[in-house]
């Protein structure tokens, strides 16, 4: 199912804006993911979307016809809560069977359908075994598995999760974000999850919406939002970044008397700026290298895992940058605190 | 660390002064509730089992049974709408005014009940506020039983309301919310989601609600008038006895009301053992 999303505004008692004017649209069975710090007002979208908060102003359009008035129950929407608000008094089967058991008489399958169809569910969620506990007796994982199965169940034309692996340790967090995705992919759900986890976001979602303030700063795939951010905010936010203030003036960046090179392609106004660089994109070599760079001192040297990260200082003011190289390239050339260093750059943003 | 070696050697020296504790806690409880107790049921029985059985079973004293029981059933079902419609209110929604509720709910455990009695005196009685228009309707409130469901209604107020806010507030709206998304009605969310997470809660509150309505003597005694065979409740029919050095039927009636208070505790106790020690039952 399609959702549009116009011009959405939400103010909470007290004044504060959660949502400032929300547009976007999800395709049919897309995977999106609202990222955001907390406060953003990405729950708030969901729970928008799914009928449980009233927009103060704008439209929600399920494949193109508003679902304004329409209370969360004729939404259909499968809805998985960040702490999964399992019915403590009801075994993992009738939890699954909830959405059927309630259905007027005349909708509603025969019990044994009902039950076939929970176990059903409880195998696509690889629950079997468990139909007869209580969710006290489940662990994290189960329980996020349980309230998702529960979700299905209703056959909703669109699954939105809140924070679905927030509560969970890193191991089964992994699992579960391969399984989400994969289960994405056979059901075709249109799925939509709210997370502050920007790694979760960009590998798991065909798009992600970096949501700021209550509005959308930018939607796009997660290669795009990563290499051509399109605001400061969604640049700082996604992965570590050098800033940089510079002046441009005639297609010469500057920074204390260094040129720093010029996006690609770029429409730049002349004045004050800010670059953003990668710590990947720079590059160090020997000051005897007889390259043209900025020439810095190394300040210290930190090893994690595959990279080493290093603290430079510009030798001419003092601005300090924070550079990753490969484990390999730092094995030729173990910089040392103190070294003085080469850099060049060799990919930048400006605002 | 410095704590728990501490505690430690608080529990190494333990044995005499555990011994004292509960030597002390033993003697006081033998003092002030076993001898009273015992002293209730032996004096109740001690002209024999026919004398016992006929000060409990002469008219003013089933009467009195009988308007105990009414009142009891009549109050703890008012307090049962009431302490969940009101638990509801303050758990699940914001509104101004919420911590005044709160504190109101609270009152009648403040206020002595000889006040609550008199209060519905002030207001229903013969020259209350409203007692002129009452008389000109026949409208009978003070000295009758609806004022003494009244004042019990009063006094047990807070029992089943105090009982779930704190649970009703700890569940939060997830449960109720995640029904709506499934498709429930408000009906199919209170029976089947909001009562079942709050039974156990709700049948504690019950029990202590419905023990104290059956005790009730000082708000009752206010507005019953003490009329024998029309308005005198157990509590009240004790006193009346015990005053006429009618010691035996005082005692009788007594044990009775002492023997229904035991039967709320072991059912309390029951639930409670429920509630901890069922593997397969859900936590509160």
């Amino acid at each position: 199912m399609r959702i549009d999303i116009h011009d959405v505004y939400k103010a909470f008692e007290g004044g504060s804006r959660a949502l400032n004017g929300i547009n976007m649209t999800i395709a049919d069975g897309e995977l999106v993911a609202l990222l955001g710090p907390s406060g953003s007002g990405k729950t708030t979208l969901l729970r928008a979307i799914a009928g449980l908060e009233n927009p103060d102003h704008g439209d929600i359009l399920f494949n193109g016809g508003t679902v304004a008035g329409h209370d969360v129950r004729d939404r259909k929407v499968g809805f998985v809560f960040q702490h999964y608000a399992l019915f403590k008094t009801m075994t993992v089967r009738k939890n699954v069977s909830f959405g059927l058991s309630i259905l007027p008489r005349k909708q509603r399958p025969s019990k044994a359908a009902i039950i076939a169809r929970a176990d059903e569910l409880l195998h696509l969620v690889q629950l079997e075994g468990l139909e007869n506990r209580y969710p006290s007796q489940l662990s994290g994982g189960q329980r996020q598995r349980v309230a998702l199965a529960r979700a299905l169940a209703i056959e909703p034309s669109v699954l939105l999760l809140d924070e679905p692996f927030g509560a969970l340790d890193a191991k089964v967090r992994k699992d579960l974000r391969r399984w989400l995705r994969e289960l994405h992919d056979r059901t075709g759900h249109t799925t939509v999850f709210v997370t502050h986890d920007q790694e979760e976001a960009l590998e798991l979602s065909d798009r992600v919406a970096v949501i700021h303030q209550g509005r959308v700063e930018h939607m796009a795939p997660p290669a795009e939002l990563y290499g051509q951010p399109a605001t400061p905010f969604v640049c700082s936010f996604l992965g570590a970044s050098n800033q940089l203030e510079v002046t441009v003036s005639k297609d010469q960046v500057l920074h204390c008397g260094h040129a720093l090179p010029l996006p690609r392609p770029h429409s730049i106004t002349d004045g004050p700026h800010q670059l953003f660089i990668r710590p990947h994109e720079f590059q160090i070599r020997s000051v005897d290298d007889q390259t043209p760079g900025i020439l810095c001192r190394v300040e210290t040297v930190r090893l994690s895992g595959a990279l080493v990260r290093i603290d430079l200082r510009f030798a001419a003011c003092g601005t300090a940058i924070e550079v990753e190289v490969p484990i390999l390239d730092f094995e030729r050339h173990p910089w040392k605190v103190g070294d003085a260093a080469m850099v060049t750059i060799r990919n930048v943003r400006m605002f | 660390m410095l704590i728990q070696a501490h505690r430690a050697t608080s529990i190494a020296e333990g044995p005499t002064l555990r011994r004292i504790l509960l030597g002390i806690t033993l003697i006081f409880l033998t003092l002030f509730l076993l001898f009273p107790l015992a002293a209730v049921f032996s004096e109740a029985l001690s002209q024999g089992l026919s004398v016992y059985w006929q000060a409990i079973n002469e008219p003013d004293a089933t009467s009195a049974i009988r308007l105990t029981l009414l009142v009891t059933g009549l109050s703890v079902s008012l307090n049962l709408v009431f302490g969940l419609c009101a638990s509801w209110a303050v758990a699940k929604f914001s509104f101004p005014g919420k911590s005044l509720l709160i504190t109101l709910i609270d009152l009648p455990f403040s206020v002595s009940p000889v006040i609550s009695g008199l209060i519905y005196v002030l207001l229903f009685g013969a020259h209350g506020l409203f007692g002129a228009w009452l008389k000109a309707n026949d409208v009978e409130i003070i000295f009758a039983v609806p004022g003494i469901v009244l004042a019990t209604v009063f006094v047990t107020l807070p029992f089943v309301a105090r009982e779930l806010i704190p649970i009703m507030e700890a569940q939060g709206r997830g449960d109720e919310e995640a029904a709506r998304t499934l498709g429930a009605s408000g009906w199919q969310i209170f029976f089947r989601v909001t009562l079942p997470n709050v039974k156990w809660g709700l049948l504690y509150g019950v029990l202590l609600c419905n023990a104290r309505a059956m005790g009730e003597f000082g708000a009752v005694s206010v507005v019953s008038g003490h009329i024998r065979g029309m308005t005198n409740t157990m509590p009240l029919h004790v006193e009346i006895l015990y005053n006429e050095y009618n010691f035996v039927a005082a005692f009788a009636v007594a044990s009775l009301l002492a023997l229904l208070a035991l039967v709320t505790l072991a059912l309390k106790a029951l639930l409670e053992s429920h509630n901890t020690n069922t593997p397969n039952a859900p936590r509160l």
